[in-house]
């Protein structure tokens, strides 16, 4: 199982992801590996391949709380390299045959996205439950 | 009346410019210019900070070659303070390199110039980007995508992380390197020999269907500049400059990076942040065109005698057997970059057998020595030199810059030139034309410093603009 954290540290609430793995890193969880990434580049699709779930954590302006989906693959054709999201790198992934067994998406909150090194307080108090989301996902 | 053509943005390259075509009274190209619109600013707001700063600072020019920034930025370090690098930090900057070339060269063959190659350069603009390709052609396209990766994670085994690691300092570097960091290294080595070859056998099976593109970009006599040891192997990071003449023969020898000025001038244009290095001997004159010069992946292959490796040098020997001792074409960047990408696999293997690599010692530790250091090193796009002048306490007081895709400035707009040439016809611009004006640029993989641009959606505005300014026409591509 791969467990990724996407989003820039010099953005405050856009790190949530990223705080969020280095905590599952900690659990030192057997059979879990996880990536701490800026963004999500094509390279990335070739580490999807012969997993049995990979989970991406990513910070969101559009939710008001931790929401946990199973992660589709982008339909829209438009994938664009400097910008990719978690659906078109699992749409990638499918095209070049390393599609995982399953995907999900993690979103984390986020209101501040302006430039910090720390969550906000909002976001710093939804790491736990975005922590224990992630573990329900691997168990 | 001159009309002009403009092509803005250009796409698929690592930054911003826009390609301007001057018509002449007879309907036909006069001039092309390749403008970079955007600006830096290093060479100033450096000042003032420490030299030991540099490595960190200069790096951030780029998300896509800052590498090349931290190991020229480090070795104008070293002359400043007077240092030389324990044998096992010389080492981890050369893997380093070594990865930076691989995985640099990687994104410009299999994302941005293979879709031109293997889709062709009059394929649907929508598709022919990297997921075209990996919709066309998946298996190339994973061929790709793991050669970078891999040259990614050298990096990252040895610096730390994959974009802006920390590891090369002014003496040396930072870390010991491990068995740890060779095993990650190693495992994929086999995979990745099989892949650098099997994309030379592709690009080898499709440049027959690229004759009229093989003549028409950028096939010219020039000078050709890049690091090369005294005996003729290939070389990347230490070392001295050769100069040769178009005809192969021998301008410079040699050259110690120190002394760059006596040879290579830059000027300074009024419609673009690029400078234009000229080599200094051939220009009588303001006119720098006459010492244009190349550098890169051509000008390396045509400078050395051999790679030192067996299977890059057996595709050497292929190349020189079809194109010549001195290839001519910048098409045959993209050929020559593959050799290098093979080189580079070969290197990374031998020096995971180097004992040298581990040891304990990896910084030489000094004060402020002299106040001016110069460092050199070829970058995946060509020579980059690094120019420092310090005061006593090490702070700088004048930066000198000169990258890669300066010192092929003049040489891209005279592509341009050959191609607009070649495939415009009046006012009339056709997606495959102007894709190639773009392709003619993309051989020489410019990098005008990692910034956005669109694959997937190709936006592209031509404009027929009058000499007084009047728009005539404009074609636009979103």
């Amino acid at each position: 199982m791969l467990v990724i954290g996407v989003g820039s540290l010099v953005r405050t609430d856009d790190a949530a992801g990223r705080v969020v793995v280095e905590r599952v890193d900690d659990l030192a969880l057997p059979g879990v590996e996880v990536a701490s990434l800026h963004q999500l580049t094509p390279e990335v699709a070739a580490r999807l391949a012969g997993r049995r779930l990979v989970v991406v954590v990513d910070a969101a302006v559009d939710v008001a709380e931790v929401t946990v989906t199973p992660l589709a693959t982008d339909a829209s054709g438009r994938l664009v390299t400097h910008h990719l999201g978690a659906a078109g790198l699992l749409r990638l992934a499918a095209d070049l045959g390393w599609a995982p067994d399953a995907a999900a998406l993690v979103r984390v909150p986020a209101s501040d996205l302006g430039i910090g090194t720390e969550l906000s307080a909002a976001a710093a108090a939804r790491v736990d439950t975005a922590v224990a989301e992630v573990r329900a996902l691997i168990a | 009346m001159h009309d002009i053509h403009t092509i803005d943005p250009v796409t698929r390259i690592e930054g911003h410019a826009k390609i301007t075509l001057h018509l002449g009274d007879d309907g036909e190209v006069a001039d092309a210019r390749f403008h970079v619109t955007e600006f830096r600013g290093f060479e100033e707001f450096c000042k003032g900070r420490p030299v030991a700063e540099m490595p960190g600072l200069t790096a951030r020019t780029c998300g896509i070659c800052p590498v090349s920034h931290l190991i020229a930025a480090s070795k104008a370090g070293d002359a400043i303070y007077a240092v030389t690098p324990p044998p096992a930090a010389i080492r981890q900057r050369r893997l380093l390199n070594l990865g930076q070339i691989l995985q640099s060269h990687s994104l410009s063959f299999f994302h941005l110039s293979a879709p031109d190659l293997l889709l062709g350069m009059d394929h649907d603009p929508a598709t022919r980007n990297v997921f075209g390709l990996m919709q066309a052609e998946p298996e190339i396209a994973r061929r790709g995508i793991r050669l970078r990766q891999f040259g990614q994670e050298v990096i990252a085994a040895v610096a730390g992380q994959r974009i802006h690691g920390s590891l090369v300092v002014p003496g040396g570097v930072a870390r010991q390197f491990t068995t740890e960091m060779r095993d990650r290294i190693v495992a994929d080595l086999d995979e990745m020999m099989g892949a650098a070859t099997a994309t030379l056998e592709l690009l080898v099976s499709v440049e027959d269907r690229f004759e009229r593109e093989l003549h028409s970009f950028g096939e010219f006599d020039s000078i050709y500049v890049g690091h090369c040891l005294p005996d003729g192997t290939w070389e990347h990071i230490d070392g001295k400059l050769r100069i040769m003449a178009a005809d192969g023969s021998m301008l410079v020898d040699q050259l110690d990076p120190h002394d760059y000025r006596e040879v290579f001038g830059e000027a300074g244009k009024t419609d673009s942040y690029l400078k234009s290095p000229y080599y200094r001997p051939y220009v009588d004159g303001d006119d720098p065109r006459p010492g244009m010069y190349r550098v890169g992946p051509l000008a390396r292959i045509n400078l050395a005698e051999r790679f030192g490796t067996p299977v890059a040098d057996e595709g050497l020997a292929a190349f020189r057997e079809r194109y010549g001792r001195i290839a001519r074409s910048s098409f045959l960047y993209h050929h020559a970059r593959v050799l290098e990408v093979i080189a580079c696999v070969e290197r990374i293997a031998a020096l995971m057998e180097d004992p040298v690599l581990f040891e304990e010692k990896v910084r030489s530790q000094a004060g402020i020595n002299a106040l001016r250091g110069v460092g050199a090193s070829e970058a995946p796009r060509g020579t980059l030199i690094h120019d420092y002048e310090v005061d006593g306490n090490g702070l700088i007081t004048a930066m000198n810059l000169i990258i890669a895709t300066g010192q092929n400035d003049l040489a891209v707009n005279r592509t341009i030139l050959d191609i607009a040439r070649e495939f415009v016809d009046g006012p009339q611009l056709t997606d495959g034309m102007l894709n190639r004006i773009e392709a003619g640029v993309r051989a020489y993989d410019p990098c005008l410093s990692c910034s956005t641009h669109a694959v997937g959606q190709m936006p592209m505005a031509v404009s027929l603009i009058a000499p007084d300014g009047e728009t005539l026409a404009e074609v636009r591509r979103d």
